[in-house]
């Protein structure tokens, strides 16, 4: 039990740094971003429970936040959003699929991602944005960022496979 | 590669090609202007290329240049991504704490009378 | 494996070769003519050949017409005080002395006099004008059915006087490059004068025309016109044309009873059925107080948004018809 709070406090603090290190890289689109913190929430879900996926990624954007001076503003608002819906059909698709791939989890979870920060922009400004595009954008995106984060997770896996 | 992952990965470029296939028709038949919004109101390219609009934090400095494509100059944001995101032409450019939206294709317009 | 691949592939080429099937773009063509940006754009058939039409007209019309232009039958007109009578200047003569009166007097091509004093063809004042010199010189030599006259052969203007017809040139330009355009072939196109606008046919995409408004101050969005065929609108307003006098700006438009540039509104754009009335009657809708402006909309039936100088949007009965406003604020 111990070990297991250990453990999602570590990752909690893991994913918010490196949160905060992507924060300042230039963005070719507000929401395109490595998402290597995404990596710490699959980790979670895979290793621990759907729950801790979801705790890491509900702690990590609150803890991240806090350090950057951006709690509550509309930058936290997105990537808390972000960062709970793909935790959220991350850990609905470990459940549902028993045959699920760590690539298709992180793409899948990096998409949504995407797309519910590119809603909260819709809702908080009520600009109609071209959806058309930015899925397309997203997709291209996407995949390559999600299947380098699952080899990450996957070794990560394997190196802590004993632990 | 698991044969899983590469069904999954060509299913999701099917969709985004026929995304990038609409949104293609849809510029194809329509010219557009560029609108800035910003605080819920919205503004077009001023013939001065050059313009100031009140967000949340201040003022950000839009500028075009020669060939339409337009950037965020000055922003008051603490990231200055949207500064750095350069320039661009016919998409979107947003600063989040700013609230500053620069959507080339949301309203088409045949004219625009009054500038 | 193979299946989904192929089906891919097919998906994709089919896409490809449909993306290349389109071919019904308009072309739009800008050029700097009569002091201003002119645009024109046109859709298939006869594009090209009906934009080159409408171009030469406007060429045509600048040649006779402009103030600026010293070979022109107007600079003939107001260096000599009398000019033979031509086409355009017999039309365009015509079309003023009718919506002088109309506009009772708000609209007043002689009023380039009192511009003059201000300094809007050259020699900007230091000082603002005299008020009792401003006063004489209406008097004098402003009111178009007092200065000008005409005999079988000949336009006469009274000695001293000076006539610009900038405010319905650009108008009466449109009507005539509409006209070659049809002519010419082509039934779909739009022409842009600096805001005066004429719309033609129905585009490709069945779409209706629309025209942004903007406040010409702050560039913000004010309200989108629906324009049927044929229709034409016009924003005047003293934004773009003004003098500065001891950091004070004094736009163009001139209110005729006081000799004083007009403040009640930032812009005011008409909606109507000849590129002319619309041209003109903005102008002169901005030239009035705004009890009178609002009135005479009334009066004439007209579609017409007012943005007043403090910055309230008003449109006239049949404006609602016309414009919807930009209400997201």
């Amino acid at each position: 039990m111990l070990k297991k709070y250990t453990t999602l406090a570590m990752l909690v603090a893991s994913a918010a740094a490196l949160q905060i290190i992507e924060s300042p890289l230039p963005r070719f689109l507000p929401w395109l971003k490595p998402g290597l913190a995404n990596a710490l929430s699959l980790y979670a879900l895979v290793k621990l429970s759907a729950a801790g996926g979801v705790i890491v990624a509900i702690f990590r954007t609150f803890l991240a936040s806090l350090l950057l001076g951006t709690l509550f503003s509309p930058v936290f608002i997105m990537s808390f959003v972000g960062a709970l819906s793909s935790a959220l059909l991350m850990g609905l698709l470990y459940k549902a699929f028993s045959k699920v791939t760590n690539e298709i989890l992180s793409i899948s979870g990096a998409l949504i991602n995407n797309l519910s920060q590119l809603a909260v922009i819709q809702i908080m400004f009520a600009e109609n944005i071209n959806f058309m595009f930015h899925i397309a954008i997203m997709i291209w995106v996407s995949i390559p960022s999600g299947y380098i984060v699952a080899k990450i997770v996957n070794e990560l896996l394997r190196r802590t496979a004993d632990a | 590669m698991q044969k899983n992952n590469l069904i999954f990965i060509i299913t999701l470029l099917t969709i985004s090609a026929v995304a990038y296939y609409f949104h293609f028709k849809s510029q194809n038949s329509a010219q557009y202007e560029v609108r800035v919004l910003a605080l819920n109101k919205t503004f077009f390219r001023p013939s001065s290329n050059r313009l100031v609009v009140k967000g949340y934090l201040g003022e950000s400095v839009i500028t075009w240049n020669n060939n339409d494509e337009v950037r965020i100059e000055k922003s008051p944001c603490p990231n200055q991504n949207c500064v750095r995101m350069g320039s661009c032409k016919n998409i979107p450019l947003i600063c989040v704490p700013n609230g500053i939206i620069i959507n080339p294709t949301v309203q088409n317009f045949d004219a625009v009378t009054g500038q | 494996m193979k299946k989904i691949i192929i089906t891919t592939l097919i998906l994709l080429t089919s896409l490809v070769l449909y993306l290349h099937d389109y071919n019904n773009k308009p072309i739009s063509e800008s050029r700097l003519m009569m002091d201003t940006v002119i645009t024109v754009k046109a859709w298939p058939p006869n594009a090209q050949s009906a934009i080159n039409e409408a171009f030469k007209v406007f060429h045509e019309i600048e040649e006779a017409l402009s103030f600026h232009i010293e070979s022109s039958e107007l600079s003939a007109l107001n260096t000599n005080f009398q000019a033979t009578r031509t086409i355009h200047l017999d039309n365009i003569t015509d079309l003023s002395l009718k919506y002088y009166k109309i506009t009772e007097g708000y609209f007043d091509p002689s009023f380039a006099i009192v511009n003059k004093l201000y300094g809007f063809y050259g020699n900007i004042p230091s000082q603002l004008p005299d008020k009792e010199l401003i006063k004489d010189t209406i008097n004098e030599f402003a009111g178009l059915t007092k200065v000008l006259s005409f005999d079988k052969d000949y336009a006469h203007l009274k000695h001293g006087a000076k006539i610009d017809f900038g405010g319905i040139a650009g108008g009466y330009a449109i009507n005539l490059a509409a006209r070659a355009m049809v002519n010419a072939g082509c039934h779909t196109f739009l022409i842009d004068d600096a805001g005066d606008i004429k719309v033609m046919g129905t585009k490709p995409d069945k779409s209706e025309w629309t025209i942004a408004v903007l406040n010409p101050i702050e560039k913000s969005f004010l309200a989108t016109a629906k324009l049927p065929s044929a229709m034409c609108i016009s924003t005047s307003g003293n934004y773009e044309r003004f003098v500065e006098i001891n950091g004070i700006k004094y736009g163009h438009i001139m209110n005729p009873l006081t000799g004083f540039p007009a403040e009640d509104f930032v812009s005011v754009s008409v909606i109507a059925e000849t590129p002319e009335e619309a041209d003109i009657l903005s102008t002169a809708l901005f030239a009035m107080p705004k009890e009178s402006a609002y009135k005479i909309a009334e009066e004439l039936s007209l579609a017409a948004l007012f943005l007043t100088a403090d910055k309230k949007v008003v449109l006239s009965k049949k404006g609602n018809d016309f414009f919807l406003l930009n209400t997201t604020k």
